[in-house]
Protein backbone atom coordinates (compact mmCIF):
# COMPACT_ATOMS: atom_id res chain seq x y z
CA UNK A 1 0.00 0.00 0.00
CA UNK A 2 1.75 3.30 -1.26
CA UNK A 3 0.56 6.52 0.71
CA UNK A 4 2.19 10.45 -0.31
CA UNK A 5 4.67 11.27 1.77
CA UNK A 6 3.66 13.41 5.22
CA UNK A 7 5.61 16.63 3.48
CA UNK A 8 3.69 16.14 0.23
CA UNK A 9 0.25 16.31 1.96
CA UNK A 10 0.99 19.06 4.20
CA UNK A 11 2.57 21.01 1.12
CA UNK A 12 -0.82 20.19 -1.00
CA UNK A 13 -3.39 21.53 2.24
CA UNK A 14 -0.82 24.63 2.63
CA UNK A 15 -1.14 25.41 -1.10
CA UNK A 16 -5.26 25.27 -0.68
CA UNK A 17 -5.16 27.08 2.07
CA UNK A 18 -3.17 29.63 0.88
CA UNK A 19 -5.26 29.73 -2.47
CA UNK A 20 -8.46 29.98 -0.34
CA UNK A 21 -6.93 32.86 1.68
CA UNK A 22 -5.91 34.93 -1.34
CA UNK A 23 -9.31 34.32 -3.19
CA UNK A 24 -11.36 35.73 0.14
CA UNK A 25 -9.09 38.42 1.03
CA UNK A 26 -7.93 39.16 -2.47
CA UNK A 27 -10.93 39.63 -4.44
CA UNK A 28 -13.16 42.29 -1.66
CA UNK A 29 -9.88 44.13 -1.79
CA UNK A 30 -9.69 44.21 -5.73
CA UNK A 31 -13.46 44.51 -6.12
CA UNK A 32 -13.93 48.14 -3.39
CA UNK A 33 -11.64 51.00 -5.49
CA UNK A 34 -10.82 53.72 -3.23
CA UNK A 35 -13.40 56.76 -4.43
CA UNK A 36 -12.36 60.18 -3.86
CA UNK A 37 -14.29 61.27 -0.61
CA UNK A 38 -16.93 63.55 -0.13
CA UNK A 39 -16.57 66.54 2.34
CA UNK A 40 -19.55 67.60 4.00
CA UNK A 41 -20.48 71.29 5.72
CA UNK A 42 -22.87 72.27 7.20
CA UNK A 43 -24.09 75.47 8.63
CA UNK A 44 -26.26 75.61 12.15
CA UNK A 45 -27.96 78.09 13.78
CA UNK A 46 -27.53 77.55 17.26
CA UNK A 47 -30.27 79.17 20.06
CA UNK A 48 -32.19 78.37 22.93
CA UNK A 49 -34.98 78.87 20.88
CA UNK A 50 -37.73 76.41 21.35
CA UNK A 51 -39.07 76.08 18.49
CA UNK A 52 -35.54 75.43 16.89
CA UNK A 53 -35.11 72.27 14.20
CA UNK A 54 -33.00 69.73 14.93
CA UNK A 55 -29.47 68.35 14.05
CA UNK A 56 -28.99 66.35 11.09
CA UNK A 57 -28.55 62.53 11.57
CA UNK A 58 -24.77 62.09 11.04
CA UNK A 59 -24.64 65.07 13.98
CA UNK A 60 -26.95 63.78 16.47
CA UNK A 61 -24.69 61.99 18.58
CA UNK A 62 -22.69 65.30 19.04
CA UNK A 63 -25.76 67.05 20.61
CA UNK A 64 -24.75 66.64 23.97
CA UNK A 65 -21.65 67.88 23.76
CA UNK A 66 -22.61 71.24 21.50
CA UNK A 67 -24.72 72.03 24.02
CA UNK A 68 -22.29 71.64 26.98
CA UNK A 69 -19.52 73.42 24.94
CA UNK A 70 -21.61 76.24 23.03
CA UNK A 71 -24.08 76.70 25.47
CA UNK A 72 -26.91 76.22 23.03
CA UNK A 73 -29.90 73.67 23.34
CA UNK A 74 -31.59 73.94 19.89
CA UNK A 75 -29.42 73.91 16.15
CA UNK A 76 -31.45 74.20 12.78
CA UNK A 77 -29.57 73.35 9.84
CA UNK A 78 -29.36 76.67 7.80
CA UNK A 79 -27.60 75.91 4.87
CA UNK A 80 -25.50 72.78 3.65
CA UNK A 81 -22.81 71.59 1.22
CA UNK A 82 -20.61 68.90 -0.69
CA UNK A 83 -17.65 68.26 -2.15
CA UNK A 84 -15.33 65.80 -3.56
CA UNK A 85 -12.09 65.77 -1.89
CA UNK A 86 -9.90 65.60 -4.76
CA UNK A 87 -6.12 64.77 -3.37
CA UNK A 88 -3.38 67.53 -4.63
CA UNK A 89 -6.44 70.06 -5.85
CA UNK A 90 -7.92 73.16 -4.23
CA UNK A 91 -11.56 72.33 -3.41
CA UNK A 92 -14.14 74.40 -2.90
CA UNK A 93 -16.68 73.76 -0.74
CA UNK A 94 -19.67 76.22 -0.82
CA UNK A 95 -21.91 75.97 2.33
CA UNK A 96 -24.80 78.64 1.84
CA UNK A 97 -24.58 82.14 -0.32
CA UNK A 98 -21.69 83.60 1.91
CA UNK A 99 -19.36 80.74 3.74
CA UNK A 100 -16.48 78.69 1.40
CA UNK A 101 -14.35 76.47 2.66
CA UNK A 102 -11.42 75.80 0.93
CA UNK A 103 -10.03 72.03 1.37
CA UNK A 104 -6.89 71.27 0.01
CA UNK A 105 -6.15 67.43 1.21
CA UNK A 106 -2.06 66.14 2.20
CA UNK A 107 -3.57 62.78 1.73
CA UNK A 108 -3.93 59.75 4.30
CA UNK A 109 -2.27 58.51 7.55
CA UNK A 110 -1.36 55.12 7.94
CA UNK A 111 -4.27 54.90 10.07
CA UNK A 112 -6.48 56.12 6.89
CA UNK A 113 -6.98 59.52 8.55
CA UNK A 114 -7.19 62.91 6.51
CA UNK A 115 -4.31 65.48 6.67
CA UNK A 116 -6.10 68.94 5.44
CA UNK A 117 -5.94 72.21 5.26
CA UNK A 118 -9.08 74.32 5.77
CA UNK A 119 -9.43 78.12 4.45
CA UNK A 120 -13.23 79.42 5.80
CA UNK A 121 -14.28 82.58 3.93
CA UNK A 122 -16.82 84.40 4.88
CA UNK A 123 -18.64 86.10 1.67
CA UNK A 124 -14.82 86.52 0.72
CA UNK A 125 -13.17 87.41 3.79
CA UNK A 126 -10.99 84.93 5.15
CA UNK A 127 -11.79 84.34 8.83
CA UNK A 128 -9.50 81.21 9.69
CA UNK A 129 -7.52 78.97 8.32
CA UNK A 130 -6.78 75.82 10.21
CA UNK A 131 -4.56 72.26 9.63
CA UNK A 132 -6.33 69.13 10.67
CA UNK A 133 -6.13 65.49 11.03
CA UNK A 134 -9.50 64.13 10.60
CA UNK A 135 -10.90 60.66 9.90
CA UNK A 136 -14.17 59.48 7.86
CA UNK A 137 -16.86 60.62 9.95
CA UNK A 138 -15.51 63.03 12.36
CA UNK A 139 -16.73 66.03 12.43
CA UNK A 140 -14.45 69.39 12.73
CA UNK A 141 -17.24 72.23 14.36
CA UNK A 142 -15.61 75.78 13.93
CA UNK A 143 -18.43 78.49 15.73
CA UNK A 144 -18.68 81.62 13.90
CA UNK A 145 -20.31 84.97 14.23
CA UNK A 146 -23.30 85.88 16.23
CA UNK A 147 -26.25 85.73 14.54
CA UNK A 148 -29.64 86.75 15.41
CA UNK A 149 -30.70 85.56 19.15
CA UNK A 150 -27.68 82.90 18.70
CA UNK A 151 -24.71 82.04 17.10
CA UNK A 152 -23.65 80.20 13.57
CA UNK A 153 -21.72 76.97 13.62
CA UNK A 154 -19.88 75.41 11.01
CA UNK A 155 -19.53 71.65 11.04
CA UNK A 156 -16.90 70.18 8.37
CA UNK A 157 -16.87 66.19 8.14
CA UNK A 158 -15.41 63.39 5.55
CA UNK A 159 -18.28 61.56 4.95
CA UNK A 160 -18.20 57.53 5.51
CA UNK B 1 44.49 -6.61 15.08
CA UNK B 2 42.03 -8.04 17.26
CA UNK B 3 40.38 -6.25 20.40
CA UNK B 4 40.76 -8.16 23.82
CA UNK B 5 37.45 -9.08 23.78
CA UNK B 6 37.66 -10.88 20.48
CA UNK B 7 40.88 -12.81 21.82
CA UNK B 8 38.97 -13.57 24.93
CA UNK B 9 35.76 -14.74 23.20
CA UNK B 10 38.81 -17.00 20.89
CA UNK B 11 40.09 -18.06 24.11
CA UNK B 12 37.17 -19.36 25.81
CA UNK B 13 36.06 -21.12 22.58
CA UNK B 14 39.41 -22.61 22.49
CA UNK B 15 40.20 -20.98 19.09
CA UNK B 16 43.06 -19.10 20.25
CA UNK B 17 47.03 -20.29 19.23
CA UNK B 18 50.10 -19.16 19.60
CA UNK B 19 51.02 -16.07 21.63
CA UNK B 20 48.01 -14.98 22.08
CA UNK B 21 47.21 -18.10 23.79
CA UNK B 22 49.84 -18.00 26.06
CA UNK B 23 48.95 -14.62 27.41
CA UNK B 24 45.60 -15.84 28.19
CA UNK B 25 47.36 -19.03 30.20
CA UNK B 26 47.30 -18.37 33.33
CA UNK B 27 45.57 -18.82 36.88
CA UNK B 28 42.77 -16.25 37.27
CA UNK B 29 42.17 -16.50 33.68
CA UNK B 30 41.65 -20.61 33.72
CA UNK B 31 39.37 -20.14 36.46
CA UNK B 32 37.36 -17.41 34.26
CA UNK B 33 37.17 -19.91 31.71
CA UNK B 34 35.79 -22.96 34.58
CA UNK B 35 33.11 -20.62 35.32
CA UNK B 36 32.64 -20.01 31.79
CA UNK B 37 31.65 -23.57 31.03
CA UNK B 38 30.09 -24.30 34.04
CA UNK B 39 27.11 -21.33 33.12
CA UNK B 40 27.23 -22.69 29.70
CA UNK B 41 26.49 -26.19 30.75
CA UNK B 42 23.81 -25.15 32.94
CA UNK B 43 22.17 -23.00 30.35
CA UNK B 44 22.03 -25.76 27.71
CA UNK B 45 20.32 -28.04 30.13
CA UNK B 46 17.93 -25.54 31.70
CA UNK B 47 16.97 -23.55 28.70
CA UNK B 48 14.91 -25.91 26.30
CA UNK B 49 13.23 -25.19 23.47
CA UNK B 50 9.44 -25.80 24.08
CA UNK B 51 7.22 -27.48 21.24
CA UNK B 52 4.23 -25.61 20.85
CA UNK B 53 0.89 -27.36 20.48
CA UNK B 54 -1.06 -27.00 17.02
CA UNK B 55 1.54 -24.87 14.72
CA UNK B 56 -0.69 -25.19 12.26
CA UNK B 57 -3.91 -23.37 14.23
CA UNK B 58 -1.71 -20.79 15.67
CA UNK B 59 -0.05 -19.55 12.15
CA UNK B 60 -3.22 -19.67 10.34
CA UNK B 61 -4.53 -17.62 13.33
CA UNK B 62 -1.87 -15.22 12.84
CA UNK B 63 -2.27 -14.92 9.17
CA UNK B 64 -5.98 -14.39 9.79
CA UNK B 65 -5.04 -11.18 12.06
CA UNK B 66 -2.53 -9.98 9.42
CA UNK B 67 -5.13 -9.96 6.96
CA UNK B 68 -7.48 -7.76 8.99
CA UNK B 69 -5.35 -5.30 9.19
CA UNK B 70 -4.02 -5.27 5.94
CA UNK B 71 -7.93 -4.68 5.00
CA UNK B 72 -8.67 -1.91 7.66
CA UNK B 73 -5.70 -0.04 6.44
CA UNK B 74 -7.43 0.15 2.99
CA UNK B 75 -10.32 1.14 4.40
CA UNK B 76 -9.01 3.84 6.06
CA UNK B 77 -7.12 5.07 2.97
CA UNK B 78 -10.28 4.68 1.32
CA UNK B 79 -12.42 6.58 3.35
CA UNK B 80 -13.25 10.30 1.99
CA UNK B 81 -13.33 11.36 5.68
CA UNK B 82 -10.33 10.15 7.11
CA UNK B 83 -8.28 11.80 10.23
CA UNK B 84 -6.26 14.51 8.07
CA UNK B 85 -8.96 15.16 5.44
CA UNK B 86 -11.07 16.98 8.77
CA UNK B 87 -8.00 18.39 10.52
CA UNK B 88 -7.35 20.31 6.75
CA UNK B 89 -11.47 20.60 6.79
CA UNK B 90 -10.86 22.57 9.94
CA UNK B 91 -7.97 25.07 9.26
CA UNK B 92 -9.71 25.16 5.69
CA UNK B 93 -12.89 26.49 7.22
CA UNK B 94 -11.07 28.52 10.01
CA UNK B 95 -9.37 30.42 7.55
CA UNK B 96 -12.43 31.05 5.60
CA UNK B 97 -13.95 31.67 8.51
CA UNK B 98 -11.42 34.93 9.66
CA UNK B 99 -11.55 36.37 5.99
CA UNK B 100 -15.29 36.47 6.23
CA UNK B 101 -14.96 38.23 9.47
CA UNK B 102 -12.50 40.59 8.92
CA UNK B 103 -13.61 41.18 5.17
CA UNK B 104 -17.61 41.62 5.43
CA UNK B 105 -18.71 42.45 9.04
CA UNK B 106 -18.23 45.93 9.33
CA UNK B 107 -16.91 46.34 12.77
CA UNK B 108 -16.77 50.15 12.75
CA UNK B 109 -20.20 49.81 13.03
CA UNK B 110 -20.02 47.24 16.24
CA UNK B 111 -18.08 50.36 17.97
CA UNK B 112 -19.41 53.06 19.73
CA UNK B 113 -19.50 56.06 16.87
CA UNK B 114 -17.19 57.88 19.87
CA UNK B 115 -14.31 56.40 20.19
CA UNK B 116 -13.24 56.50 17.07
CA UNK B 117 -13.53 60.20 16.84
CA UNK B 118 -10.64 62.21 15.53
CA UNK B 119 -10.51 65.29 14.65
CA UNK B 120 -7.33 66.92 15.47
CA UNK B 121 -6.78 71.00 15.08
CA UNK B 122 -3.15 71.19 14.55
CA UNK B 123 -2.67 74.33 13.72
CA UNK B 124 -5.01 77.76 13.33
CA UNK B 125 -4.81 80.91 12.49
CA UNK B 126 -7.11 83.81 11.65
CA UNK B 127 -6.22 86.13 8.83
CA UNK B 128 -7.68 89.33 10.89
CA UNK B 129 -5.18 90.17 13.97
CA UNK B 130 -8.58 91.13 15.68
CA UNK B 131 -10.16 87.75 15.36
CA UNK B 132 -8.86 85.07 17.50
CA UNK B 133 -9.08 81.99 16.93
CA UNK B 134 -9.41 79.26 20.48
CA UNK B 135 -9.15 75.84 19.25
CA UNK B 136 -10.96 73.35 22.34
CA UNK B 137 -9.46 69.67 21.56
CA UNK B 138 -11.30 67.20 23.46
CA UNK B 139 -11.96 63.44 23.00
CA UNK B 140 -15.26 63.35 21.80
CA UNK B 141 -15.13 66.91 20.21
CA UNK B 142 -13.55 69.33 18.46
CA UNK B 143 -14.54 72.96 17.85
CA UNK B 144 -12.66 76.61 17.07
CA UNK B 145 -14.14 78.82 18.41
CA UNK B 146 -13.85 82.03 16.63
CA UNK B 147 -14.17 85.12 18.61
CA UNK B 148 -14.44 89.02 17.96
CA UNK B 149 -16.28 88.30 15.05
CA UNK B 150 -18.50 90.75 14.16
CA UNK B 151 -22.12 89.75 14.31
CA UNK B 152 -23.45 88.30 11.40
CA UNK B 153 -26.43 90.34 9.12
CA UNK B 154 -29.95 88.50 8.97
CA UNK B 155 -29.47 87.63 5.52
CA UNK B 156 -26.24 86.56 5.51
CA UNK B 157 -26.62 82.55 6.29
CA UNK B 158 -29.29 82.16 3.12
CA UNK B 159 -30.39 78.42 2.90
CA UNK B 160 -28.90 76.79 -0.50
CA UNK B 161 -29.34 72.99 0.91
CA UNK B 162 -27.59 70.28 -1.22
Amino acid sequence: MHRKPLNGRLSRGCQICCLAASLVFGIPARAQPQPEPEVWGCLLYASNDQASGELPASLSRYYQRLHENLGYSAFRVVAQGETALKPGQENWLKVGNDIKVLLSSAGRTDRGEYTMTLKVFDGGKPLVETQARVNKGSPLFIRGPAWHAGQLVLAVMVES
Amino acid sequence: MKTFEEKFTAWLDGNLRGEDLRSFENDSMRSEKEEFHKLKNLLRENLKGCEMEHPDFFNSQVMAQIERERASGLRRVRTWFGVPRFAWGGVFALVIGSALFFTIIPRSQMRDPRSDYVAEVLKAKTADPNIKATVDNQKDITIIKLENLDKATPEKAKKSDH
